[in-house]
């Protein structure tokens, strides 16, 4: 069923080598800061050989070991993010203080810069299906990475039109065809039925029972059928989930029902920090966290997975298949704003913003994805993630890090963000610091089981030879952030900092063409 | 009759025109023999038979010497410059873009927004826009404005204006100085000058804004009434423009109207670029690539895998030939009029190696022509529309020549190999 073969990303353009005597973090096999050496042959993994002389001995001794980072949910190629390149030149290299990369970086800068973190594969979030053709040409050029997208297929006429006649078998093979012609590796729907309340009458920010302009199917149906089609095709990775009402005041309510409507079936969600806000209707003052509300019905429903969608502070670019969330963004603030509406399909919004530390919805916003991060009690149904470039660029994945694994770090962070956060926030109260090991399995382990990547994610016998090496440090952020190498299929990609080599990842794709 | 309908019976094959931006996919063979009724299709399909030879300063020699010579002249080149790419398809531009970065070019399309003085308004407002498809389907009013579509895009009315949207009637409105349609009940004509049109989109936007301006009123002010009972009138709205000022405040102001717009009713803006002097209907694809490779659409003064910086105005082809800042250029495809005219006109003679199907530049010092099969009718791969739709291209002839996509490797490979040579002591 998928593309990725045992032998899919066999590489032989590296000598075989022995990693000896590092500290592995390797979750799924349940080791847990163990000193043990590492066998890589042909880009994989492989057992202790007999005849060790063949392989080149490299020292690990005091490295923490882990696999190569995941990214499950990111926009790192395909028309918006173009567009959020476009938009955003003052962000660009030349211009930006502290020396820090484009918020939208180019696709040859976007692998190169993943690598440098440890990471060696990526999913690109939302492509439209008519986009396909030319997101694949784009992360054709992408260096270094495992890459994949999820395509925006509940935006296609003609899954509408089949979700509407709710034929299990025809929406079953509508999912299959779509994800086989557009070589994606799963389905996502962004705001369900959102584009074409967005193309009828602009600002109708409709409930998930509200009948989509001259259809019977809702945003409810629409989650249901498409969720029970997403499994019934087999695709490796559930379907992939941004519910309605982003960004809106009161919209706990909505992932709540989300949640509870799925009924038992697979499903990730998506961003949840940008769908956890209590407060009326458009009301900014009853603005706060909706996550205590939320985080039980997340327990309770084992079929469900989620990504957090971090913000920090700085500039980045928005950029959506929503695009009604991106217009509301736009006007509420005034900023330059991309739309663009494709027909048959969606569409999709794009606009530069700042999360400011003293700005109360912003500091909420910070507040709210971490409290996700630190209420949920089982870290393999989590995913680290920005929902980059919407909540902050990658590159801050280790600042996040540290975030999570240092309390004082936290505390010194809660500290300076808007004082009426600090007196209502739940943060203040939670005292978690994720392990080494946990760190491990929101990065690597978890993205790889929710995404649907057997042969990834761990350091057992028959993986990937994708893997990260780090010098440990008490200041998690500098830990993350500069990686002793990279081993990407088994070539060093990566070294102190230092691009090794390029090497051209696979796209990976879902379902075989016919 | 649909193309795949043609194709199911058997009678002619589909063919992509990448004439203009429209890369119109609903010609056959039989209609290009007989007339496509567009003198840019008819000028793009006009080369097809030609077996371009390659040269060398006006002298034919085989194409890998040829190529060998270009490599040699690029590398030694101070400052070069690739442009042209806006015929070619968008695998051939991934190649010209690597190219850019072994040889440290220049690299610029001769797009018209790479050229405004003030920058694409995208980067300064948005920019609300939809596929040509959308506005077909769903506009019941469509305002040209400022535009000739007739002009830079011949068949833009015939297959995006005339048929009839799903909710029944379109309307049209011409803003300028000639109508896009005959004016009639349906197709209204209000004469703008060109230097009335940022006032005319300032007043509208005011009154959709319901603000006050405190212009006294006259004409204009009467022709935005008009407009703007039209527009409250209407369902959803198409502004078609066209970008040929390059101050580009027109750009800019009609780009805030359509956000204004666009908050309150379905409202989008369609902007073609002019087919006729861009020289290829791949502005959108040359565009892309570029941003994705380097961050920027054109104008880019020195290209960087890492990202470069964006000039408009100032590291387009134009003002770098003008200036003489550059000694070197490598044209890819069709060489657009413009292009010729600059460098017909410049007073500093340029190297010049060109890879095409056909030479109409004259040039035989310092020149290299590459010869290849020809773009319009032996190539396959991909352009963009100017709305961002991918259409792809597919041979319907056989070619002796090689393709420019294997003409282009060629000659990276031919770099990477001089390059080699000159760093070995």
């Amino acid at each position: 069923m998928t593309d990725v073969s045992p032998h899919s990303s066999l590489s032989p353009f590296h000598e075989p080598f022995v990693l000896a005597g590092g500290t592995i973090h390797d979750p799924k096999n349940g080791l847990d800061g163990i000193v043990t050496d590492i066998w890589v042959e042909s880009g994989r993994i492989v057992c202790s050989p007999s005849n060790i002389k063949r392989f080149r001995h490299i020292d690990a001794t005091g490295l923490i070991v882990m696999p190569g980072g995941i990214d499950l949910h990111s926009h790192v190629a395909g028309p918006k993010v173009n567009t959020g390149r476009l938009m955003s030149p003052q962000l660009g290299t030349h211009c930006r203080s502290h020396n820090q990369p484009s918020a939208i970086p180019t696709i040859h800068s976007t692998g190169s810069l993943y690598a440098s973190l440890g990471y060696t594969t990526v999913f690109d979030a939302a492509i439209a299906t008519g986009a396909a053709s030319l997101a694949a040409m784009e992360l054709n050029d992408l260096p270094i990475l495992d890459k994949g997208f999820y395509l925006l297929a509940a935006d296609n006429t003609e899954l509408l039109d089949a979700l509407e006649a709710g034929q299990p078998d025809v929406i079953e093979r509508c999912i299959s065809s779509i994800v086989r012609t557009g070589s994606g590796w799963g389905v996502k729907v962004a705001n369900p039925g959102g584009a074409a309340f967005w193309k009828d009458s602009r600002g109708d920010h409709h409930d998930l029972d509200t009948p989509l302009p001259g259809r019977t199917l809702t945003s409810r149906t629409i989650l249901e059928r498409l969720a029970l089609g997403v499994q019934a095709a087999a695709l490796p990775h559930p379907l992939h989930i941004h519910t309605s009402h982003l960004g809106l005041p009161g919209n706990w309510r909505t992932l709540f029902e989300t949640m509870q409507t799925l009924d038992g079936v697979p499903a990730h969600l998506a961003h949840v920090q940008f769908h956890s806000y209590t407060g009326g209707d458009l009301d900014p003052d009853s603005f706060g966290s909706g996550v205590s509300k939320l985080v039980d019905c997340f327990h309770e429903n084992k079929n469900l997975t989620l990504d957090v969608g971090q913000i920090l502070f700085g500039d980045t670019v928005a950029m959506t298949g929503d695009p009604e969330a991106a217009e509301h963004l736009a006007h509420t603030t005034g900023v330059p704003w991309s739309a663009h509406d494709l027909w048959l399909e969606g569409g999709c919004g794009v606009l530069p913003i700042e999360y400011k530390e003293k700005n109360l919805i912003h500091s909420w916003q910070w507040a709210i994805g971490l409290e996700w991060f630190l209420s949920v009690n089982d870290p393999w149904r989590v995913v680290l993630s920005t929902d980059h470039p919407n909540g902050a660029h990658f590159t801050a994945y280790p600042i996040l890090m540290q975030l999570l694994g240092d309390e004082a770090f936290r505390r010194d962070a809660f500290r300076r963000i808007h004082p009426a956060v600090q007196k209502h926030s739940p943060l203040a109260s939670l005292s978690r610091e994720y392990s080494i090991q946990e760190l491990c399995i929101i990065t690597r382990a978890a993205p790889a089981k929710i995404a649907g990547l057997p042969q990834k994610g761990h350091l057992g016998v028959g993986a990937d030879a994708d893997i990260t090496l780090y010098r440990p440090n008490h200041q998690l952020a500098e830990m993350f952030a500069m990686p002793a190498a990279v081993y990407k299929s088994g070539r060093l990609v990566n070294e102190n900092g230092h691009c090794r080599c390029l090497p051209a990842g696979q796209h990976l794709r879902a379902l075989h063409a016919q | 009759m649909t193309s795949d309908a043609l194709l199911n019976e058997g009678h002619d094959k589909p063919i992509v025109c990448g004439g203009c931006e429209l890369l119109c996919e609903d010609l056959t063979t039989q209609s290009i023999e007989s007339g496509t009724r567009c003198a840019l299709a008819d000028n793009w399909f006009a080369h097809g038979e030609l077996q371009p030879e390659s040269m060398i300063d006006g002298k034919n020699a085989p194409l890998t010497k040829a190529i060998d010579m270009a490599a040699q002249r690029l590398l030694s080149s101070r400052r070069p410059l690739i442009t042209g790419l806006v015929s070619t398809t968008i695998d051939t531009i991934q190649i010209a873009c690597t190219l850019a970065e072994r040889i440290h070019a220049a690299i610029d399309a001769n797009a018209s927004e790479t050229s405004i003085l003030t920058a694409p308004p995208a980067i300064r407002v948005g920019d609300v826009t939809a596929d040509f498809e959308e506005l077909r389907d769903r506009a019941d009013l469509a305002i040209f404005w400022g535009c000739d579509p007739i002009a830079d895009s011949p068949r833009f009315i015939e297959r995006f204006i005339q048929p009839v949207p799903h909710n029944g009637v379109r309307r049209t409105i011409s803003i300028g100085p000639t109508p896009a349609l005959p004016p009639s009940s349906h197709d209204l004509h209000f004469p703008v000058a060109g230097n009335q049109l940022v006032s005319l989109a300032r007043i509208v936007q005011a009154q959709v804004e319901q603000k006050a301006t405190n212009r006294p009123s006259g004409a204009l002010e009467s022709i935005a009434d008009q407009l703007k009972k039209s527009i409250d009138t209407a369902h959803c709205i198409g502004l078609i423009s066209t970008i040929t000022e390059q101050t580009g405040l027109v750009s800019w102001s009609l780009s805030h109207l359509i956000r204004s717009l666009a908050h309150q009713k379905p409202c989008f803006g369609i902007r073609l670029n002019a087919g006729t002097t861009a020289g290829g209907g791949n502005c959108a694809g040359a565009s892309t690539v570029c941003t994705w490779r380097f961050g920027s659409p054109g104008a880019i003064p020195y290209a960087s895998i890492k990202g470069s910086a964006f000039f408009p105005a100032e590291a387009d082809v134009q003002r770098l030939i003008e200036r003489n800042e550059v000694d070197c250029m490598l044209i890819i495809g069709r060489m657009p009029s413009r292009i010729k005219d600059l460098l017909t006109t410049s007073t500093n003679p340029k190297a010049v190696v060109h890879v095409s199907d056909t030479f109409p530049f004259l040039q035989r010092k310092n020149s290299i022509q590459l010869g290849c099969a020809s773009l319009s009718h032996s190539t396959e791969g991909g352009m963009l529309r100017s709305d961002g739709r991918l259409i792809s291209l597919q041979p319907f002839a056989t070619s002796q020549q090689p393709s420019i996509q294997k003409v282009l490797n060629g000659l990276l490979d031919q770099v990477a190999v001089e390059t080699r040579r000159r760093s070995t002591p």
